[in-house]
């Protein structure tokens, strides 16, 4: 059996991979992550599918990466409750008010009712502070989306490698809330 | 009665040769599938596709039941089946 030939396209984990290490220098970069969440769901909504899912998400690619390439993976499959409907649309409910809370904070930043919050909320439970990142001077309101994000991506990213050691490379990707979005959209344009 | 059974299994794997088929095929459970699109790029046959963003179709034509896409499938709906 012939090795599949490599696409440009496959080597965007080093995008991602950059993202991270950027974003944890200078949090201003974090604003890149909206790129992640657009693109999906307008690929989706214009006729796509999953193709960003299928073909250019970097972070899918990381999880193949560091299960496949490091074989940093136990290669198990995951519980089969992780695919049901039920916890795919939970945790979908679920991240979308952590995403709303992000974007309310960001709104009481910019009307001046809450001061920035140098911090990162990661696995939606602990506040890291994260002042180092705050380079650039910029709106008090765009420094504390930008923190809001990395905190989001951060999170998946952190839930993702562990998924992908203690069971195979991208389990996340079973119930991530941008796939599960982009294949609802697929399924009512099909 | 044994000269039987050898009949059997050199017919049986001169059918599969004759018509260049495996024994087994790849088989998705298409209500659980997530589209991840994991078991396409492990395909070597280039035998599976997810239809329009919703679930991944296995190619009968093209899948020599190797079952690489049942070990690497996440979510572990793709199962490799006697075809
Ligand atoms: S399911 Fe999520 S992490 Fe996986 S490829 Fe799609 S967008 Fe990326
Ligand atoms: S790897 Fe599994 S869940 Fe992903 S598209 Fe293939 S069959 Fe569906
Ligand atoms: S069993 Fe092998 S040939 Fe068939 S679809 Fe899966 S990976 Fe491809």
């Amino acid at each position: 059996m012939k090795a599949k030939k490599k696409k440009w396209s496959d080597y965007l984990w080093i995008v991602s991979a950059t993202y991270f290490t950027i974003g944890f220098f200078n949090i201003v970069y974090a604003w890149l992550g909206t790129i992640c969440f657009l693109i999906p769901l307008l690929m989706a909504t214009f006729g796509g599918g999953k193709g960003y899912c299928n073909n250019y998400c970097g972070r899918g690619q990381l999880f193949l990466q560091i299960g496949n390439t490091l074989g940093w993976s136990r290669k198990k499959v995951a519980p089969r409750w992780l695919s049901s409907k039920w916890f795919r649309n939970g945790f979908l409910m679920f991240f979308m008010f952590f995403f709303v809370q992000m974007i309310w904070l960001t709104v009481q930043v910019a009307h001046g009712l809450e001061d920035l919050h140098q911090t990162i909320h990661l696995l939606w439970t602990f506040d890291v502070p994260w002042h180092w990142a705050y380079r650039t001077p910029i709106e008090p309101w765009m420094a504390q989306f930008a923190f809001g994000l990395y905190g989001i991506m951060l999170t998946s990213l952190i839930v993702g490698v562990v998924l992908t050691v203690v069971y195979r490379p991208r389990t996340w990707c079973v119930f991530c809330p941008m796939g599960n979005m982009t294949q609802m959209i697929s399924r009512a344009k099909a | 009665m044994i000269s039987c059974y050898l009949v059997r299994f050199v017919v049986i794997i001169n059918y599969y040769s004759l018509f260049d088929m495996s024994k087994y095929i790849a088989k998705n459970e298409q209500d659980r599938c997530v589209a991840c699109g994991v078991c396409m790029k492990t395909c070597p046959r280039d035998a599976v596709s997810i239809y329009k963003g919703c679930y991944a179709i296995v190619d009968e034509a093209l899948c020599i039941g190797c079952g690489l896409c049942e070990k690497a499938c996440p979510a572990g709906v793709m199962h490799k089946v006697i075809r």
